[in-house]
């Protein structure tokens, strides 16, 4: 991020000055922190409900009966999470609602999920591996019915709005598996050449 | 109505085995409230970022020069600001499908696969930004990569499985 940001906005610069759109970038830069206010605001209006809705689910034992449904899939994708109850419980809602097409109530299960899982690795600074996999997978999508976008079609007349059901499934199962794939082979190998330097 | 369904049987439940709902709600709504704040700076560093990016032209100069690797990949050329937007913002995004859709009708091919890579695409960057940021971790590691392959692929797929489905 660090790198990114910096690099990214230095770049910015250059390219402005050199064409001419200095005022505009530089606009933008200040609509950018507007609208992260504003997208602030709108997100704590949806965290309340969620996160309290999440809460009462949690004080019932609802929690616990979902990740116990994602407990197989977790052991997999993420080893080591599914013995801590407050991380476990947190990731399956996450999942839960990414699969359903709650976006809004993904993100607060998220957050406390990435909360949980650093508090399991001991406070850590640098991302875990099983954050890094719960990351990748909330990247790509897990939606399996994108209903914003067959109302947007819908909207504007199509014939038949919900054509797009099977390919974006298609295309939603290849990414997540592609995705998840890489991030086998990456945490894999970095397990290799860790091994390697302490041979 | 998922909303309302999901809110009042979690409720019930929870009344329904004798706990303490009200109490709880406002316990959680609090949590929500601080995470909000907590995530305002990461999200600002990430919009500004994008608006910048945007603004003096950067993007749209990395879109005519991937032009032709994306065409070989079956990516239509149509959707390379999409492509290079969906990562980024989801309004932007979703501002640019509204005008593909303006400009080749809700029943195109471009149409069809820009629906079908925005569904199995997410923006990556204000993800990844929010979720360290609410923990306060800075590096990404691989994360980003990843995210940016998968992204591109998702486009990959959408305009191969649109050709036939």
């Amino acid at each position: 991020m660090e790198k990114l940001f910096v690099w990214g906005i230095v770049l910015a610069a250059l390219i402005a000055l050199f064409t001419g759109s200095a005022e505009e970038t530089g606009a933008a830069l200040l609509s950018g922190g507007q609208a992260a206010v504003a997208l602030g605001l709108s997100l704590a209006g949806a965290y309340c409900l969620w996160c309290g809705v999440l809460k009462v689910m949690e004080l019932s034992g609802l929690t616990t009966k979902v990740a116990l449904l994602f407990r197989p899939l977790l052991r997999l994708l993420m080893p080591g999470i599914e013995q801590d109850a407050e991380a476990s419980e947190a990731v399956s809602l996450n999942f839960a609602a990414n699969l359903l097409g709650m976006g809004n109530a993904a993100t607060p299960a998220g957050l406390r999920a990435m909360r949980a899982m650093q508090k399991l690795a001991g406070g850590a600074r640098l991302p875990t591996e099983a954050m890094c996999m719960f990351l990748i997978i909330n990247s790509s999508s897990l939606q399996l019915v994108p209903t914003t976008l067959i109302s947007l079609r819908a909207a504007a007349g199509s014939a038949a709005p919900g054509d797009i059901l099977l390919p974006a499934l298609l295309s939603t199962l290849c990414t997540s598996l592609l995705a998840v794939g890489l991030t086998f082979l990456v945490q894999r190998v970095g397990k290799r050449s860790k091994k390697g330097r302490a041979a | 109505m998922i909303v309302l369904l999901l809110t009042a049987c979690a409720f019930f439940y929870a009344a329904f085995s004798g706990k303490a709902v009200y109490s709880a709600f406002v316990d959680g709504a609090m949590e929500g409230l601080k995470t909000a704040a907590k995530v305002v700076p990461y999200v600002a560093a990430a919009l500004l970022l994008i608006g910048a990016l945007r603004a003096c032209g950067a993007l749209a100069a990395l879109g005519a020069l991937l032009a032709p690797v994306t065409g070989l990949l079956g990516i239509p050329e149509e959707l390379l600001p999409l492509l290079m937007l969906r990562p980024l913002s989801g309004s932007a995004a979703l501002a640019e499908l509204d005008l593909l859709i303006a400009e080749f009708g809700p029943d195109s091919y471009i149409v069809r696969t820009a629906c079908a890579m925005m569904g199995s695409s997410e923006t990556i960057l204000y993800t990844i930004a929010l979720y360290l940021g609410s923990i306060q971790v800075k590096r990404s590691r691989y994360i980003l990569p990843i995210g940016l392959i998968a992204g591109l692929f998702s486009a990959i797929f959408a305009a191969f499985f649109c050709r036939f489905a």
